[in-house]
Protein backbone atom coordinates (compact mmCIF):
# COMPACT_ATOMS: atom_id res chain seq x y z
CA UNK A 1 0.00 0.00 0.00
CA UNK A 2 1.56 3.16 -1.43
CA UNK A 3 1.61 6.18 1.79
CA UNK A 4 -0.64 8.75 1.86
CA UNK A 5 1.74 11.88 0.44
CA UNK A 6 -0.84 14.53 0.55
CA UNK A 7 0.40 15.89 3.91
CA UNK A 8 3.93 15.76 2.53
CA UNK A 9 6.76 18.47 2.83
CA UNK A 10 8.13 18.53 -1.02
CA UNK A 11 11.71 17.73 -1.11
CA UNK A 12 13.82 20.62 -2.21
CA UNK A 13 17.18 20.79 -2.01
CA UNK A 14 18.42 23.97 0.14
CA UNK A 15 20.70 24.96 -2.34
CA UNK A 16 17.85 26.11 -4.79
CA UNK A 17 16.01 27.70 -1.58
CA UNK A 18 15.51 31.14 -0.98
CA UNK A 19 16.44 33.27 1.57
CA UNK A 20 15.41 32.61 5.13
CA UNK A 21 16.30 35.72 6.96
CA UNK A 22 16.23 33.91 10.19
CA UNK A 23 18.60 30.79 9.63
CA UNK A 24 21.64 31.53 11.81
CA UNK A 25 24.10 29.07 9.91
CA UNK A 26 23.33 30.90 6.47
CA UNK A 27 25.11 34.68 7.25
CA UNK A 28 25.94 34.83 3.44
CA UNK A 29 22.00 34.49 2.68
CA UNK A 30 21.06 37.50 5.25
CA UNK A 31 20.10 40.41 3.08
CA UNK A 32 21.17 43.91 3.53
CA UNK A 33 19.93 46.87 2.42
CA UNK A 34 21.64 48.19 -0.92
CA UNK A 35 21.18 49.68 -4.21
CA UNK A 36 22.25 47.86 -6.62
CA UNK A 37 22.28 51.08 -9.20
CA UNK A 38 24.68 52.58 -7.14
CA UNK A 39 26.69 49.70 -6.89
CA UNK A 40 26.58 49.20 -10.93
CA UNK A 41 27.72 52.93 -11.35
CA UNK A 42 30.47 53.07 -8.82
CA UNK A 43 32.08 50.16 -10.30
CA UNK A 44 31.87 51.10 -13.57
CA UNK A 45 33.28 54.76 -12.80
CA UNK A 46 36.10 52.54 -10.68
CA UNK A 47 36.73 50.50 -13.90
CA UNK A 48 36.60 53.18 -16.21
CA UNK A 49 39.27 54.46 -13.64
CA UNK A 50 42.22 52.42 -14.98
CA UNK A 51 41.17 52.25 -18.31
CA UNK A 52 38.70 49.81 -18.70
CA UNK A 53 35.94 50.09 -21.73
CA UNK A 54 32.50 48.53 -23.02
CA UNK A 55 33.64 45.88 -24.77
CA UNK A 56 36.30 45.08 -21.78
CA UNK A 57 33.52 45.24 -19.42
CA UNK A 58 31.06 43.50 -21.18
CA UNK A 59 33.32 40.80 -21.37
CA UNK A 60 34.49 41.12 -17.75
CA UNK A 61 30.46 40.80 -16.49
CA UNK A 62 29.99 37.46 -18.54
CA UNK A 63 32.25 35.86 -16.18
CA UNK A 64 31.22 33.92 -13.10
CA UNK A 65 34.28 34.57 -11.04
CA UNK A 66 33.95 38.46 -11.24
CA UNK A 67 31.13 38.27 -8.53
CA UNK A 68 30.52 41.83 -8.89
CA UNK A 69 29.86 42.73 -12.52
CA UNK A 70 28.38 39.10 -13.25
CA UNK A 71 25.83 39.52 -10.64
CA UNK A 72 24.85 43.12 -11.67
CA UNK A 73 24.83 40.95 -15.34
CA UNK A 74 22.64 38.57 -14.01
CA UNK A 75 20.91 41.37 -12.74
CA UNK A 76 19.98 43.84 -15.77
CA UNK A 77 20.86 40.94 -19.04
CA UNK A 78 22.62 41.37 -21.93
CA UNK A 79 21.29 43.97 -23.27
CA UNK A 80 20.20 45.94 -20.42
CA UNK A 81 24.11 45.96 -19.01
CA UNK A 82 25.39 47.23 -21.88
CA UNK A 83 23.02 50.04 -22.37
CA UNK A 84 23.43 51.23 -18.79
CA UNK A 85 27.23 50.84 -19.22
CA UNK A 86 27.46 52.66 -22.42
CA UNK A 87 25.26 55.79 -20.32
CA UNK A 88 27.95 55.57 -17.54
CA UNK A 89 30.56 55.31 -19.70
CA UNK A 90 29.89 58.51 -21.94
CA UNK A 91 29.34 60.57 -19.00
CA UNK A 92 32.42 59.77 -16.78
CA UNK A 93 35.00 58.64 -19.64
CA UNK A 94 37.73 56.04 -20.00
CA UNK A 95 40.52 57.29 -18.20
CA UNK A 96 44.12 56.45 -19.45
CA UNK A 97 47.38 57.23 -17.89
CA UNK A 98 51.40 56.45 -19.46
CA UNK A 99 53.57 54.63 -16.51
CA UNK A 100 57.50 54.56 -17.03
CA UNK A 101 59.68 52.44 -14.82
CA UNK A 102 63.30 53.06 -13.97
CA UNK A 103 64.25 49.83 -13.37
CA UNK A 104 62.14 47.05 -14.12
CA UNK A 105 61.78 44.01 -12.24
CA UNK A 106 64.13 41.45 -13.77
CA UNK A 107 62.32 38.42 -14.55
CA UNK A 108 62.69 35.68 -11.67
CA UNK A 109 64.72 32.96 -13.05
CA UNK A 110 62.83 29.28 -12.57
CA UNK A 111 65.48 27.36 -10.36
CA UNK A 112 65.71 23.56 -9.40
CA UNK A 113 64.09 22.71 -6.08
CA UNK A 114 65.94 19.55 -5.51
CA UNK A 115 65.27 17.50 -2.56
CA UNK A 116 62.18 18.55 -1.21
CA UNK A 117 62.00 16.65 1.72
CA UNK A 118 65.34 18.43 2.76
CA UNK A 119 63.82 21.43 2.05
CA UNK A 120 61.04 20.89 3.94
CA UNK A 121 63.47 20.13 6.51
CA UNK A 122 65.47 23.39 6.48
CA UNK A 123 61.81 25.47 6.72
CA UNK A 124 61.47 23.48 10.18
CA UNK A 125 64.46 23.78 11.24
CA UNK B 1 47.85 50.35 33.61
CA UNK B 2 49.67 53.02 31.70
CA UNK B 3 48.25 55.81 29.21
CA UNK B 4 49.51 55.51 25.63
CA UNK B 5 48.52 58.27 22.86
CA UNK B 6 46.04 56.62 19.90
CA UNK B 7 45.53 59.38 17.62
CA UNK B 8 43.16 56.85 15.80
CA UNK B 9 40.98 57.18 18.43
CA UNK B 10 41.23 60.77 19.21
CA UNK B 11 42.61 60.49 23.04
CA UNK B 12 44.93 58.87 25.44
CA UNK B 13 44.02 54.78 26.14
CA UNK B 14 44.97 52.22 28.41
CA UNK B 15 47.15 49.73 26.77
CA UNK B 16 48.94 47.03 29.21
CA UNK B 17 52.59 47.84 28.14
CA UNK B 18 54.45 51.31 28.55
CA UNK B 19 54.96 53.45 24.95
CA UNK B 20 57.13 52.93 22.45
CA UNK B 21 57.89 53.90 19.26
CA UNK B 22 59.62 52.55 15.89
CA UNK B 23 61.74 55.20 13.47
CA UNK B 24 59.94 54.52 10.85
CA UNK B 25 56.31 52.70 10.62
CA UNK B 26 54.97 49.65 7.97
CA UNK B 27 52.03 51.12 6.38
CA UNK B 28 49.89 50.06 3.48
CA UNK B 29 46.41 51.45 2.03
CA UNK B 30 44.21 49.03 0.12
CA UNK B 31 41.28 50.42 -2.71
CA UNK B 32 38.39 47.65 -2.15
CA UNK B 33 36.69 50.10 -4.61
CA UNK B 34 39.09 48.34 -7.19
CA UNK B 35 39.63 44.61 -5.99
CA UNK B 36 38.09 41.79 -7.85
CA UNK B 37 38.77 39.07 -5.12
CA UNK B 38 41.31 37.60 -7.50
CA UNK B 39 43.06 36.03 -4.35
CA UNK B 40 46.50 36.68 -6.38
CA UNK B 41 48.07 38.02 -3.28
CA UNK B 42 46.69 35.77 -0.63
CA UNK B 43 48.26 33.32 -3.03
CA UNK B 44 51.50 35.15 -3.79
CA UNK B 45 51.58 34.97 0.23
CA UNK B 46 51.10 31.09 0.28
CA UNK B 47 53.47 30.46 -1.67
CA UNK B 48 56.46 32.25 -0.17
CA UNK B 49 56.01 31.82 3.45
CA UNK B 50 52.86 29.04 4.53
CA UNK B 51 53.35 26.80 2.18
CA UNK B 52 54.88 23.79 4.92
CA UNK B 53 53.02 20.82 7.15
CA UNK B 54 51.27 22.54 9.48
CA UNK B 55 50.44 25.68 7.91
CA UNK B 56 47.63 24.53 5.63
CA UNK B 57 44.58 26.50 6.83
CA UNK B 58 46.97 29.47 7.35
CA UNK B 59 46.49 32.33 5.16
CA UNK B 60 48.48 35.43 6.46
CA UNK B 61 46.47 37.56 3.84
CA UNK B 62 43.11 36.99 2.85
CA UNK B 63 40.68 38.43 0.88
CA UNK B 64 37.13 38.29 2.16
CA UNK B 65 33.40 39.42 0.81
CA UNK B 66 32.09 41.46 2.62
CA UNK B 67 29.24 41.63 4.46
CA UNK B 68 29.32 37.81 4.51
CA UNK B 69 33.01 36.28 4.61
CA UNK B 70 35.21 36.31 7.11
CA UNK B 71 38.91 34.56 7.90
CA UNK B 72 37.83 32.84 10.44
CA UNK B 73 34.37 33.43 9.93
CA UNK B 74 32.31 36.49 12.05
CA UNK B 75 35.35 37.18 13.28
CA UNK B 76 34.92 40.90 13.43
CA UNK B 77 30.87 40.32 14.43
CA UNK B 78 32.28 38.08 17.20
CA UNK B 79 34.26 41.02 18.66
CA UNK B 80 31.83 43.98 18.16
CA UNK B 81 29.29 41.94 19.76
CA UNK B 82 31.80 41.15 22.67
CA UNK B 83 32.53 45.02 22.80
CA UNK B 84 29.11 46.02 22.99
CA UNK B 85 28.15 43.37 25.87
CA UNK B 86 30.69 45.13 27.80
CA UNK B 87 29.86 48.35 27.35
CA UNK B 88 26.11 48.40 25.94
CA UNK B 89 25.32 51.15 23.90
CA UNK B 90 28.51 52.94 24.80
CA UNK B 91 30.66 52.35 21.75
CA UNK B 92 29.68 55.84 19.99
CA UNK B 93 32.34 58.77 18.72
CA UNK B 94 32.30 62.16 19.15
CA UNK B 95 32.63 63.56 15.83
CA UNK B 96 32.50 67.47 17.17
CA UNK B 97 35.18 68.98 16.80
CA UNK B 98 37.96 67.01 15.00
CA UNK B 99 41.29 67.85 14.34
CA UNK B 100 43.50 66.67 11.75
CA UNK B 101 46.46 65.99 13.72
CA UNK B 102 45.56 64.98 16.88
CA UNK B 103 41.95 63.63 16.19
CA UNK B 104 41.44 63.60 12.73
CA UNK B 105 38.20 61.45 13.02
CA UNK B 106 36.97 62.62 16.36
CA UNK B 107 37.16 61.20 19.90
CA UNK B 108 36.15 57.34 20.48
CA UNK B 109 34.11 57.28 23.74
CA UNK B 110 33.54 54.00 24.16
CA UNK B 111 35.74 51.19 25.28
CA UNK B 112 38.69 49.83 23.29
CA UNK B 113 39.61 46.19 23.81
CA UNK B 114 42.27 47.17 26.54
CA UNK B 115 39.66 49.09 28.13
CA UNK B 116 36.78 46.08 28.13
CA UNK B 117 39.56 43.35 29.01
CA UNK B 118 38.81 44.26 32.92
CA UNK B 119 35.46 43.58 32.49
CA UNK B 120 35.95 40.01 30.75
CA UNK B 121 37.89 36.74 31.89
CA UNK B 122 38.03 34.12 29.27
CA UNK B 123 38.38 30.24 29.94
CA UNK B 124 41.67 30.99 31.10
CA UNK B 125 41.23 33.91 33.85
CA UNK B 126 41.52 37.61 32.88
CA UNK B 127 42.81 38.74 30.12
CA UNK B 128 44.80 41.91 28.70
CA UNK B 129 43.20 43.07 25.29
CA UNK B 130 39.50 41.29 25.23
CA UNK B 131 38.89 38.95 22.48
CA UNK B 132 38.23 35.09 21.98
CA UNK B 133 39.93 31.65 20.76
CA UNK B 134 38.07 31.07 17.10
CA UNK B 135 37.23 27.39 16.85
CA UNK B 136 38.56 24.75 14.06
CA UNK B 137 35.58 25.16 12.19
CA UNK B 138 36.00 28.94 11.87
CA UNK B 139 39.87 28.81 10.62
CA UNK B 140 38.96 26.05 8.22
CA UNK B 141 37.62 28.32 4.63
CA UNK B 142 39.49 31.57 3.76
CA UNK B 143 36.41 32.53 2.49
CA UNK B 144 33.51 30.13 3.17
CA UNK B 145 30.19 30.21 0.60
CA UNK B 146 32.08 33.05 -0.65
CA UNK B 147 34.68 31.48 -3.41
CA UNK B 148 33.81 27.86 -1.84
CA UNK B 149 31.34 26.00 -4.24
CA UNK B 150 27.84 25.37 -2.96
CA UNK B 151 26.59 23.39 -5.69
CA UNK B 152 25.18 20.17 -5.81
CA UNK B 153 26.62 16.72 -7.41
CA UNK B 154 22.99 16.69 -9.95
CA UNK B 155 23.44 19.83 -10.92
CA UNK B 156 24.54 18.96 -14.10
CA UNK B 157 24.20 21.75 -16.23
CA UNK B 158 26.93 24.19 -14.81
CA UNK B 159 29.76 24.65 -17.26
CA UNK B 160 32.38 23.79 -14.36
CA UNK B 161 32.19 20.69 -14.12
CA UNK B 162 28.42 20.25 -12.92
CA UNK B 163 29.11 20.12 -9.06
CA UNK B 164 30.06 23.74 -8.42
CA UNK B 165 28.07 26.73 -8.46
CA UNK B 166 29.08 30.18 -7.06
CA UNK B 167 26.87 32.52 -4.65
CA UNK B 168 25.07 35.07 -6.24
CA UNK B 169 24.72 38.18 -3.95
CA UNK B 170 21.06 39.86 -4.38
CA UNK B 171 22.30 43.46 -3.63
CA UNK B 172 25.66 44.68 -2.61
CA UNK B 173 29.08 43.02 -1.44
CA UNK B 174 33.01 44.21 -1.76
CA UNK B 175 35.82 42.31 -1.19
CA UNK B 176 37.65 43.00 1.94
CA UNK B 177 42.15 42.36 1.38
CA UNK B 178 43.60 41.81 4.64
CA UNK B 179 47.03 41.24 6.55
CA UNK B 180 48.39 41.97 9.77
CA UNK B 181 48.09 45.70 10.36
CA UNK B 182 51.37 45.63 12.22
CA UNK B 183 49.60 47.54 14.53
CA UNK B 184 51.14 50.29 16.94
CA UNK B 185 49.73 48.79 19.70
CA UNK B 186 49.06 45.55 19.05
CA UNK B 187 47.00 42.82 20.85
CA UNK B 188 48.74 40.27 20.11
CA UNK B 189 52.01 41.74 21.51
CA UNK B 190 50.17 43.09 24.47
CA UNK B 191 48.57 38.92 25.09
CA UNK B 192 51.93 37.52 25.42
CA UNK B 193 52.54 36.21 28.26
CA UNK B 194 56.47 35.34 27.35
CA UNK B 195 56.99 38.67 25.89
CA UNK B 196 57.52 36.41 22.56
CA UNK B 197 56.21 39.43 20.52
CA UNK B 198 58.02 42.36 19.31
CA UNK B 199 57.94 45.62 17.63
CA UNK B 200 60.82 46.16 15.35
CA UNK B 201 62.53 49.49 16.08
CA UNK B 202 63.40 50.04 12.56
CA UNK B 203 60.17 49.42 10.34
CA UNK B 204 57.63 48.67 13.43
CA UNK B 205 56.94 45.03 11.71
CA UNK B 206 55.45 42.55 14.45
CA UNK B 207 57.01 39.27 14.84
CA UNK B 208 56.64 36.52 16.87
CA UNK B 209 59.94 35.14 18.12
CA UNK B 210 60.20 31.68 17.45
CA UNK B 211 62.51 30.84 19.89
CA UNK B 212 59.98 31.84 23.09
CA UNK B 213 56.90 31.30 21.52
CA UNK B 214 55.53 28.44 23.87
CA UNK B 215 52.09 28.05 21.11
CA UNK B 216 49.98 29.44 24.75
CA UNK B 217 47.65 30.59 21.49
CA UNK B 218 47.37 34.40 23.63
CA UNK B 219 48.63 36.12 20.94
CA UNK B 220 45.63 34.10 18.66
CA UNK B 221 42.74 35.27 21.02
CA UNK B 222 44.31 39.05 21.48
CA UNK B 223 44.58 40.12 18.06
CA UNK B 224 41.44 41.30 17.49
CA UNK B 225 41.92 40.99 13.42
CA UNK B 226 42.46 37.05 13.89
CA UNK B 227 46.22 37.73 12.33
CA UNK B 228 48.22 35.37 14.50
CA UNK B 229 47.83 31.75 13.99
CA UNK B 230 49.01 28.60 15.61
CA UNK B 231 50.54 26.11 13.96
CA UNK B 232 50.25 22.41 14.93
CA UNK B 233 53.59 21.27 13.96
CA UNK B 234 55.54 23.46 15.52
CA UNK B 235 53.52 24.06 18.52
CA UNK B 236 54.25 27.87 18.13
CA UNK B 237 52.08 30.84 16.91
CA UNK B 238 52.74 32.79 13.80
CA UNK B 239 51.74 35.46 11.98
CA UNK B 240 52.74 37.84 8.67
CA UNK B 241 56.54 39.24 8.77
CA UNK B 242 55.73 41.42 6.82
CA UNK B 243 57.99 40.46 4.01
CA UNK B 244 61.26 42.07 5.79
CA UNK B 245 63.79 40.78 3.71
CA UNK B 246 62.21 43.13 0.79
CA UNK B 247 61.41 45.82 3.49
CA UNK B 248 65.35 45.69 4.57
CA UNK B 249 66.32 46.28 0.38
CA UNK B 250 67.64 42.51 0.45
CA UNK B 251 65.74 41.11 -2.73
CA UNK B 252 67.99 42.17 -5.20
CA UNK B 253 65.70 41.37 -8.55
CA UNK B 254 63.75 44.36 -7.19
CA UNK B 255 66.00 46.52 -5.43
CA UNK B 256 69.39 46.55 -7.28
CA UNK B 257 70.31 49.37 -5.14
CA UNK B 258 69.59 47.92 -1.63
CA UNK B 259 65.99 50.26 -1.32
CA UNK B 260 63.09 48.96 0.28
CA UNK B 261 60.40 46.93 -2.11
CA UNK B 262 57.26 46.02 -1.48
CA UNK B 263 55.62 42.81 0.11
CA UNK B 264 54.93 39.82 -1.91
CA UNK B 265 51.26 40.14 -1.47
CA UNK B 266 51.67 43.98 -2.77
CA UNK B 267 53.81 43.00 -5.60
CA UNK B 268 51.52 40.60 -6.50
CA UNK B 269 48.38 42.72 -6.52
CA UNK B 270 47.22 42.59 -10.53
CA UNK B 271 43.85 44.70 -9.58
CA UNK B 272 46.09 47.54 -8.60
CA UNK B 273 44.29 48.18 -5.14
CA UNK B 274 47.78 48.11 -2.77
CA UNK B 275 50.03 51.01 -1.98
CA UNK B 276 52.53 50.18 0.61
CA UNK B 277 55.39 52.09 2.45
CA UNK B 278 57.34 53.35 5.57
CA UNK B 279 56.41 56.76 7.46
CA UNK B 280 58.08 58.57 9.50
CA UNK B 281 57.98 58.40 13.52
CA UNK B 282 58.48 61.19 15.84
CA UNK B 283 59.43 59.97 19.49
CA UNK B 284 56.13 60.63 21.26
CA UNK B 285 54.30 58.22 18.11
CA UNK B 286 53.47 60.67 15.99
CA UNK B 287 53.31 60.77 12.46
CA UNK B 288 56.11 63.16 11.00
CA UNK B 289 54.63 65.17 8.78
CA UNK B 290 55.36 64.99 5.39
CA UNK B 291 53.12 65.61 2.70
CA UNK B 292 55.08 64.81 -0.55
CA UNK B 293 54.95 60.86 1.33
CA UNK B 294 52.25 59.27 -0.86
CA UNK B 295 51.13 57.11 2.76
CA UNK B 296 50.81 60.36 4.67
CA UNK B 297 49.47 62.29 2.04
CA UNK B 298 46.35 59.70 1.62
CA UNK B 299 45.97 59.07 5.57
CA UNK B 300 46.79 62.32 6.99
CA UNK B 301 46.85 65.07 4.56
CA UNK B 302 43.49 64.09 2.69
CA UNK B 303 42.44 61.54 5.24
CA UNK B 304 41.26 59.46 1.82
CA UNK B 305 42.02 56.10 3.59
CA UNK B 306 40.78 54.84 6.94
CA UNK B 307 41.91 52.57 9.48
CA UNK B 308 39.94 49.03 9.83
CA UNK B 309 38.29 49.07 12.88
CA UNK B 310 40.03 52.27 14.90
CA UNK B 311 37.95 51.51 17.74
CA UNK B 312 39.29 48.06 18.74
CA UNK B 313 42.72 50.59 19.59
CA UNK B 314 45.13 48.77 18.07
CA UNK B 315 45.56 51.78 16.00
CA UNK B 316 46.27 49.52 12.73
CA UNK B 317 48.69 50.60 10.21
CA UNK B 318 46.66 49.25 7.86
CA UNK B 319 43.99 52.02 5.73
CA UNK B 320 41.49 51.46 3.04
CA UNK B 321 39.58 53.60 0.60
CA UNK B 322 35.66 53.16 2.05
CA UNK B 323 34.23 51.31 -1.35
CA UNK B 324 31.91 53.81 -2.48
CA UNK B 325 28.35 51.50 -3.13
CA UNK B 326 27.99 50.42 0.83
CA UNK B 327 25.36 51.92 2.86
CA UNK B 328 27.08 54.17 5.21
CA UNK B 329 26.08 52.43 8.90
CA UNK B 330 28.00 49.62 7.58
CA UNK B 331 31.38 51.23 6.56
CA UNK B 332 31.08 53.58 9.13
CA UNK B 333 31.20 50.56 12.15
CA UNK B 334 34.02 49.14 9.68
CA UNK B 335 36.30 52.40 9.48
CA UNK B 336 34.96 54.72 11.59
CA UNK B 337 33.33 58.00 11.28
CA UNK B 338 35.53 59.36 8.17
CA UNK B 339 34.02 57.67 5.90
CA UNK B 340 31.76 60.05 4.16
CA UNK B 341 34.83 62.66 4.61
CA UNK B 342 36.78 59.99 2.47
CA UNK B 343 34.36 59.43 -0.08
CA UNK B 344 33.91 62.83 -1.08
CA UNK B 345 37.59 63.40 -1.56
CA UNK B 346 37.59 60.07 -3.95
CA UNK B 347 34.65 60.56 -5.41
CA UNK B 348 35.70 63.63 -7.26
CA UNK B 349 39.70 63.77 -6.41
CA UNK B 350 41.16 66.74 -7.36
CA UNK B 351 44.53 66.45 -10.17
CA UNK B 352 46.73 66.54 -6.99
CA UNK B 353 45.04 63.48 -5.49
CA UNK B 354 43.89 61.31 -9.20
CA UNK B 355 47.82 62.27 -9.34
CA UNK B 356 48.99 60.38 -6.34
CA UNK B 357 46.29 57.37 -6.97
CA UNK B 358 48.13 56.10 -10.21
CA UNK B 359 51.43 55.11 -7.88
CA UNK B 360 49.23 52.15 -6.56
CA UNK B 361 51.38 49.41 -8.07
CA UNK B 362 52.95 51.36 -10.07
CA UNK B 363 56.48 50.16 -8.88
CA UNK B 364 57.91 47.17 -6.85
CA UNK B 365 59.93 49.76 -5.13
CA UNK B 366 58.33 51.42 -1.88
CA UNK B 367 57.84 55.29 -3.14
CA UNK B 368 59.16 57.78 -0.66
CA UNK B 369 58.45 60.82 -1.71
CA UNK B 370 56.49 62.13 -4.95
CA UNK B 371 56.67 65.55 -7.20
CA UNK B 372 54.02 66.70 -9.62
CA UNK B 373 55.11 68.18 -12.83
CA UNK B 374 51.86 70.30 -13.94
CA UNK B 375 50.40 69.68 -17.56
CA UNK B 376 47.56 71.33 -18.97
CA UNK B 377 44.12 71.04 -18.71
CA UNK B 378 42.68 67.71 -21.05
CA UNK B 379 39.23 67.20 -19.83
CA UNK B 380 36.71 68.29 -17.36
CA UNK B 381 33.84 65.59 -15.84
CA UNK B 382 30.60 65.67 -14.65
CA UNK B 383 30.42 63.82 -11.19
CA UNK B 384 27.63 62.65 -9.16
CA UNK B 385 28.67 63.36 -5.64
CA UNK B 386 26.99 61.21 -2.25
CA UNK B 387 24.68 63.44 -1.73
CA UNK B 388 23.30 63.74 -5.54
CA UNK B 389 25.01 67.10 -6.54
CA UNK B 390 27.10 67.51 -9.20
CA UNK B 391 30.77 68.43 -9.18
CA UNK B 392 33.27 69.12 -12.27
CA UNK B 393 36.07 67.21 -12.30
CA UNK B 394 39.13 68.92 -13.91
CA UNK B 395 41.47 66.54 -15.01
CA UNK B 396 45.19 67.58 -16.21
CA UNK B 397 47.92 66.11 -18.52
CA UNK B 398 50.26 66.24 -14.90
CA UNK B 399 52.89 63.67 -14.38
CA UNK B 400 53.56 62.60 -11.09
CA UNK B 401 57.06 61.07 -10.13
CA UNK B 402 57.94 58.63 -7.55
CA UNK B 403 61.27 58.36 -5.44
CA UNK B 404 62.75 55.87 -3.51
CA UNK B 405 64.94 55.71 -0.08
CA UNK B 406 67.65 56.49 -1.70
CA UNK B 407 65.88 59.20 -3.73
CA UNK B 408 66.23 57.34 -7.14
CA UNK B 409 63.42 58.03 -9.62
CA UNK B 410 61.33 54.54 -9.49
CA UNK B 411 58.77 55.57 -11.52
CA UNK B 412 56.72 58.25 -13.77
CA UNK B 413 53.20 57.98 -14.58
CA UNK B 414 51.21 60.84 -16.69
CA UNK B 415 47.79 61.19 -16.51
CA UNK B 416 45.97 61.29 -19.75
CA UNK B 417 43.15 62.89 -21.57
CA UNK B 418 40.64 60.72 -20.99
CA UNK B 419 38.29 59.10 -23.92
CA UNK B 420 34.65 58.92 -24.28
CA UNK B 421 32.61 56.18 -25.81
CA UNK B 422 29.14 56.84 -27.00
CA UNK B 423 26.17 55.55 -25.55
CA UNK B 424 25.26 52.56 -27.91
CA UNK B 425 21.26 53.77 -28.28
CA UNK B 426 22.94 56.86 -29.75
CA UNK B 427 23.25 57.12 -33.74
CA UNK B 428 26.31 57.40 -34.60
CA UNK B 429 26.28 60.91 -35.80
CA UNK B 430 24.56 62.39 -32.86
CA UNK B 431 26.43 64.68 -30.78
Amino acid sequence: MLPDLTNAVPKVHPVSRGIEPDDPMNLHAVEVDGDPQVMLQMLVEEYARMGFGLDELMNLSRQPFYQGLHGLWQLYGEAGLRRQLGAILSRCGVFRAKVWEATPPVSEQLLQIGDRAQLERNHHA
Amino acid sequence: MPNVNNWQIGRPMEYPLEERHPKWQFAFVFNPNRCIGCQTCTMACKSTWTFSKGQELMWWNNVESKPYGGYPQHWDAKLLGMLEEANPGGQVWNTIEPEPALKPYGIFQGKTIFEAADKYAGPDGAQRALGYLPTDDEWRHPNIHEDTPTGDLFQKDSQYGGSAALPEHKVWFFHLARICNHCTYPGCLASCPRNAIYKRPEDGIVLIDQSRCRGYRKCVEGCPYKKAMYRPTTGTSEKCIGCFPRIEGKDESVSPTGAPAETRCMAACVGKIRLQGLVQIDEDGQWTKDPRNPLYFLIRERQVALPLYPQFGTEPNGFYIPPRWVPRGYLTQMFGPGVEHAIEQYTCPDRELLAVLQLFRASQQIIFRFEIQPGPKVAEIEVTMPDGKKKVQEIFNDTIRGFNKLNEEVVRVTVEEPTFERAPEQHVNSI
